[in-house]
C-alpha cells in the first residue's frame, strides 16, 4: 500500500465535494415534500429540482451495487425516468424518498438479472466472471484524480466486495441502505417492502458478521493514514 | 440495570444498528458507563470510516436528469407500445376491407384461373351426357332384356338350342354354294 492512506489522499482531491446547504434538515425535508407534491400534480420543474437533490444519492446507490460508472449513469437516468412516469402512483408523498429508493433497488435487481441472463448464453462476456474482483476499471475523470487514487479506489472496492460477500443478499441490502445510503429503519422497510423487525434482524446479523470479520479492520488499516 | 454489569456484545451491535433498540435501563447504563459507550463508539467509528472511504471512492456522475414538460400518459397497449399497436391495427383493418372488395378479388381471378374453371364445367357437362349413353335403358328394362342377369350365357343357350341352318349352307371362298 502507498505511504499515504486512501482516506487522506481522497480527502485532498474531494475537498469541495460535499457542500453544506446551510438549511436545517427539517426545512430541507419540508421543501422536498413540497416539491414532491408539486411534481405529483404535474410540475416537471419541481421534479427536476427533486432529481437534482437525489441524483447523487441514487447514483451512489447504484454504483455501490454495480461498481461500473457507465452502467450506473444509465441506470440512474432510467430510475428517474421511471419515477417521473409513475409519479401518479405515489400515494403517500411523505414517502417519496423511500419510493424512489425502492424503484432504484428494483432497477438494480433487474439489471443484474438481465446481465446474468445475457452472460448465461455467452452473448456478451460477463465482466464479473472475467475478473471477479475487478471493479470499475474506468479511471475517475476528475481533474484532480491521480492514477494512484484510481488504483487505491479499485483496490478498496475489491476488498469491500470481499467483505460484503460474507453477507446474505438481504443482509447486504439492509446494511448498504442503512450505512451507505443513510436510510432509517422505517425507510428501509418501505423501500424493501419488509416489516421493520425483519430489517432490524438482518441489520443486526450483518453488523455481527462485519464486527467478527478481520478483513474490515485490515481494510480500514490499509486505507487510513 | 447494574452499573457493574456491562452490555453484552449483542446489545452493543444493536446499539450501533439503532440506539432505539436499547431499553431505557440500557440507555441509562450507557450514559454512565464509559467502557460500554467506548465499545459502541469504536465499532461505530469503524463503520463511519468505512462509509466515508466508500463515499469518496464513488466517481462523479457526468449527466443530469431533465424531465420533459409533457408527461407521457400510461400506455393502453403496454406490450408493443402505442405506435406499433396503432400501425398493426391500421394494417389489419386495411387488409380486411380491401381483400373483400371486388377489385382485389379480380386481381386474384386471372386468365389462367378462368380457363381452369371452364375446363372443369365442361368435364361436368360431359359426365352428364355420358351417363345416359352408357346406360340407355332404365334398370327395370335390363331385366326384361336379360342384360341384368350376370349368369346368362349366350354360348350355353346356343349349345342347348343350336340355331338351324348354320351347318347346311355355307359359302366357299369362291362364292359357290356347297350343300
Amino acid at each position: 500500500m502507498p505511504e499515504e492512506g486512501l482516506l487522506s489522499g481522497m480527502s485532498e482531491c474531494c475537498n469541495n465535494r460535499h457542500q453544506s446547504s446551510g438549511n436545517t434538515d427539517k426545512t430541507i425535508e419540508e421543501e422536498k415534500i413540497f416539491l414532491a407534491q408539486k411534481a405529483v400534480s404535474g410540475s416537471s420543474h419541481a421534479f427536476n429540482q427533486l432529481a437534482d437533490m437525489y441524483y447523487n444519492k441514487i447514483f451512489k446507490l447504484v454504483y455501490y451495487r454495480i461498481k461500473y460508472k457507465m452502467d450506473s449513469e444509465d441506470l440512474t437516468q432510467e430510475i428517474f425516468t421511471q419515477a417521473f412516469k409513475n409519479l401518479k402512483n405515489l400515494k403517500d408523498i411523505e414517502k417519496f424518498k423511500s419510493w424512489l429508493f425502492s424503484i432504484a433497488i428494483n432497477k438494480v435487481k433487474d439489471f443484474k438479472r438481465k446481465k446474468q441472463f445475457v452472460s448465461l448464453f455467452g452473448i456478451f462476456p460477463d465482466r464479473n466472471n472475467e475478473d471477479k474482483n475487478e471493479s470499475d476499471t474506468e479511471p475517475d475523470d476528475r481533474p484532480d484524480a491521480s492514477p494512484l487514487y484510481n488504483v487505491m479506489r479499485q483496490n478498496f472496492w475489491k476488498q469491500f466486495e470481499d467483505v460484503l460477500r460474507r453477507l446474505s443478499n438481504l443482509e447486504k441490502e439492509v446494511f448498504l441502505l442503512r450505512f451507505l445510503d443513510h436510510l432509517g429503519i422505517n425507510e428501509i422497510a418501505v423501500a424493501l417492502d419488509k416489516n421493520e423487525s425483519t430489517v432490524k434482524t438482518h441489520l443486526y446479523r450483518a453488523l455481527k458478521k462485519i464486527k467478527d470479520d478481520d478483513s474490515v479492520k485490515r481494510l480500514l488499516k490499509e486505507s487510513m493514514p | 440495570m447494574n452499573d457493574n454489569v456491562h452490555l453484552a456484545e449483542e446489545r452493543i451491535i444493536k446499539a450501533v444498528a439503532d440506539k432505539e433498540l436499547l431499553s431505557v435501563a440500557e440507555k441509562e447504563h450507557l450514559s454512565n458507563c464509559s467502557s460500554c459507550s467506548s465499545a459502541i463508539e469504536s465499532f461505530d467509528n469503524d463503520l463511519k470510516q468505512l462509509v466515508k472511504i466508500a463515499e469518496l471512492s464513488v466517481p462523479f456522475p457526468k449527466r443530469r436528469f431533465i424531465a420533459s414538460e409533457k408527461r407521457t400518459e400510461r400506455n393502453f397497449f403496454p406490450v408493443f407500445g402505442l405506435r406499433t399497436s396503432l400501425a398493426a391495427a391500421i394494417t389489419i383493418i386495411f387488409f380486411t376491407f380491401t381483400l373483400h372488395s371486388d377489385s382485389i378479388k379480380s386481381l386474384f381471378n386471372t386468365e389462367n384461373g378462368s380457363y381452369i374453371n371452364e375446363l372443369y364445367s365442361d368435364d361436368l357437362f360431359v359426365t352428364e351426357i355420358d351417363s345416359p349413353a352408357e346406360n340407355d335403358l332404365p334398370l327395370e328394362y335390363m331385366d326384361i332384356y336379360g342384360e341384368a342377369d350376370p349368369d346368362y350365357n349366350d354360348n350355353f343357350i346356343d349349345y342347348i338350342f343350336p340355331s338351324s341352318g348354320d351347318n347346311t349352307i355355307s359359302e366357299t371362298r369362291e362364292g359357290e354354294i356347297v350343300s
